[in-house]
């Protein structure tokens, strides 16, 4: 009883359709008291997106990333997806964002998204760091980033479905020390700096995917913050080499919406961060209410002048 | 190894099952040698440098006590626990504030304080100066001694067991009973629940707060404030919790270390209820050998205030601590001037209890704070309004909501039992009956659960 409101998660499976690694439990109510206050249903595809989603449903703007565009820490209709499809009336916008799914693992099921569901205008990509390993973008140029596994089957797969036996799983997990974090994907704490000629090769990839559908790519980057000493606002974005990538973006016509003057424009004017929760750390963590209305602002400014 | 790990389960499970064993084949000296390694593998699980501190303690009181009459040896008796406390704990402190008064560099030594040195040095004088006061005879038992002054549950943390109290339960016939472990493990669960589900999840906000009080609204810097004072109240009374039950488990009784401080109407009153082993110390060992109240009333003040200054000195060796002590240490002294109403109505015990709490939120600024300019961006964001970020942290109205229901709890309790005095209590189930053993499990799953799972030791760890 006391699990079905304060950590309910439901248990995830291999996606079939390659347009993410995994998709949750279809139909299924979740809640995650852990961090934030989020409930909600899975739509009948395993996706938090609080729309059902049919084959013949036109899909206009396709939103892609990690656990920061899932937001299972907020109500459905206050994320990202939700707001922007509420703001922009005429345009169908659906959210297949899902933990652990960096810029990487997202480039990588690229074409397998846009193969399934269509999309008409753009396809949102996610992102709270541009800088990437060699390595990284070598995968996804290949073709041969490592799938996120999912252990459905099996034992652990009906264990996995006590919701009690899960949270003491992740208690004991974290109490350790030994959770490898597939939640938050950490950002920008790197020793090396991006190739941007594999950066520029994957654009060139991409893009001759999105041109192919008639489609834009719009990368969507959210740094992290941290409050220093005197009570400014620091953006990890400030040790990132921005500059460059959204040059690089532009030369492959793929837009860059960079949300760091936002959120610091909102920090000195209304002491509003974009991360954290009435139940956690200020500033840390997944994005609250106030970070996606914030981005789906800066999305909708963004699509509304390009239309 | 914290109470609030894997390790000390283990640990705890072992030396009970131990205990158990030794109990029924063996004799009382097998258990006490068998409870004297354990405390020794507890306390060197840290770093093993540390038993020989705690060895050389033992020793230098060991025998300097047998030779109490002989007045230099009694003084070395004295004077061995200071220096080894003065040296680990306050040395780099005193380094640093001469380099700060000569404005020259003196440069600090690279001393690890050793955890819980402050509790076992004054556990140490309190048993040489009760023998020299004749309270309790002589020790001629080594081992005894040793175990009194390492015994594992609360060597590092308190509270601070006087020798008057426990020397003599080992020498009687304790042990490992199906009864004391009922209590026992139920006063563990109560503490642990304190620790790392309430406290542990205060220490997050109140953290960010103080990291950057400058950062924050006046009003969030309130709740953090008041989160702190409940935070501190549940980490430490939660620890001595675990302490005291798991003495209860092991057969051995500790006096209780907190009786609902917050609830008290002067500030006297709280320092009865508060720590009160260390305020049963500091009574005994610096306020009455000072002169106490026996040479008029200036003398007495002075005397207080003195006696709270070093107690603000033993829990750290910070000038923020200093002051926190000397600011309760005039308080005291204004209580003891402001004559007191024989009965007092309802009305004057509100405002004597929220004027209390509200002082004491003060004083706490300071304990909690970095350092001064950290106290001041506190009470300067409070005082000024200030704007910035607005954080409810909802942990903090759980630890009110609970802090306010057991204390009515209590009250309710000592109403029914016609008690003038409110003492607080354990909410201890009948672990015989289904219903006891539901309930009981029911908390722990609750615990596990809800606990914070990052890295926050215990609070009093670092005195």
């Amino acid at each position: 009883m006391f699990c079905i409101f304060y950590y309910n998660i439901p248990v995830h499976s291999t996606s079939k359709d390659g347009a993410t690694d995994y998709v949750w439990e279809p139909n299924k109510f979740y809640s995650r008291w852990t961090e934030g206050f989020g409930y909600g249903r899975t739509n009948n595809e395993g996706y938090y997106d609080y729309k059902k989603y049919k084959k013949s449903d036109n899909v206009d703007i396709l939103v892609m990333g990690s656990s920061h565009m899932e937001a299972a820490q907020i109500q459905q209709n206050k994320s990202t997806s939700g707001l922007l499809d509420n703001m922009l009336k005429d345009y169908y916008v659906y959210n297949i964002g899902i933990s652990g799914h960096t810029f990487i693992t997202c480039v990588s099921n690229l074409e397998a998204a846009i193969t399934k569901y269509n999309p008409n205008k753009y396809i949102i990509i996610e992102t709270n760091t541009v800088t990437f390993s060699d390595s990284d973008l070598n995968n996804a140029l290949n073709n041969s980033v490592e799938e996120i596994p999912s252990y459905d089957g099996g034992v652990i797969g009906i264990l996995q479905q006590n919701q009690l036996l899960r949270l003491l799983y992740h208690q004991a997990e974290s109490f350790l020390n030994l959770e490898n974090e597939g939640d938050i994907i950490p950002n920008s704490q790197t020793n090396f700096d991006t190739n941007f000629n594999l950066l520029n090769q994957l654009f060139i990839k991409m893009q001759e995917k999105a041109e192919k559908n008639n489609i834009k790519i719009i990368i969507m980057y959210h740094p992290s913050t941290t409050l220093n000493k005197d009570g400014s606002l620091n953006l990890s974005s400030e040790n990132e080499n921005i500059e460059e990538f959204s040059k690089l973006c532009k030369e492959n016509g793929i837009y860059f919406l960079d949300m760091s003057d936002r959120f610091r424009e909102e920090y000195e004017k209304n002491y509003i961060l974009p991360y954290g929760f009435s139940n956690t750390s200020v500033g840390t963590g997944h994005l609250n209410k106030y970070g996606h209305e914030m981005i789906a602002e800066e999305l909708y400014k963004l699509i509304k002048e390009e239309k | 190894m914290s109470f609030a790990s894997i390790d000390f389960l283990i640990f705890f499970i072992v030396v009970i099952l131990g205990t158990l064993i030794i109990q029924k084949f063996f004799s009382k000296r097998v258990k006490e040698v068998f409870l004297l390694i354990a405390s020794y593998f507890f306390y060197g699980y840290w770093d093993w440098r540390f038993c020989f501190l705690l060895l050389f303690v033992t020793l230098s009181s060991y025998f300097t006590a047998k030779y109490k009459d002989k007045k230099g040896i009694y003084i070395i008796g004295i004077v061995i626990p200071l220096i080894v406390l003065g040296f680990f704990k306050y040395f780099n402190f005193f380094l640093e504030s001469v380099s700060s008064i000569i404005g020259h560099d003196l440069g600090i030594l690279n001393i690890i304080l050793p955890v819980g040195i402050s509790f076992y040095t004054f556990q140490a004088l309190s048993y040489v100066i009760d023998v020299k006061r004749e309270k309790i005879e002589v020790e001629d038992d080594f081992i005894r001694l040793a175990l009194y002054l390492s015994f594992f549950p609360q060597l590092v943390a308190g509270p601070i067991v006087r020798a008057a109290d426990f020397l003599p339960q080992l020498k009687e016939e304790r042990k490992v009973s199906s009864e004391n472990f009922k209590y026992g493990i139920q006063l563990m669960a109560f503490g642990l629940f304190k620790k790392i589900v309430i406290a542990d999840h205060l220490s997050v906000f109140v953290d960010d707060v103080f990291k950057v009080p400058v950062a924050f609204h006046w009003a969030t810097i309130v709740l953090a404030v008041i989160a702190y004072s409940i935070q501190i109240y549940f980490d430490f009374s939660g620890y001595s919790d675990i302490a005291i039950g798991c003495a209860k488990c092991l057969g051995y009784d500790f006096n209780s270390n907190f009786n609902l401080p917050y609830i008290s109407q002067n500030v006297t009153e709280f320092w009865r209820r508060w720590h009160i082993s260390l305020s049963t110390w500091l009574k005994e060992y610096l306020y009455i050998p000072l002169g106490g109240n026996r040479k008029g009333k200036v003398r007495q003040y002075i005397n207080l205030f003195i006696t709270m200054l070093l107690g603000g000195l033993w829990h750290g060796a910070s000038w923020t601590f200093v002051f926190w002590g000397g600011l309760n240490g005039l308080a005291l002294c204004i209580d003891k001037m402001i004559p007191k109403k024989k009965e007092k109505n309802l009305f004057d015990k509100v405002i004597g209890v929220i004027l209390t709490y509200t002082f004491i939120c003060f004083t706490w600024i300071f304990f909690r704070a970095d350092n001064f300019t950290n106290a001041w961006d506190i009470i300067k964001g409070i005082f000024t309004l200030q704007k910035g970020i607005s954080q409810p942290f909802v942990w903090a109205f759980v630890a009110i909501i609970l802090l306010v229901i057991f204390t009515i709890g209590a009250i309710i309790k000592s109403h029914k039992n016609k008690d003038k005095y409110v003492d607080g209590y354990y909410p201890i189930v009948n672990l015989n009956t289904v219903f006891g053993l539901t309930i009981f499990f029911v908390v722990i799953g609750l615990i596990f659960c809800l606990a914070f799972t990052g890295e926050q030791p215990f609070v009093y760890f670092q005195f």
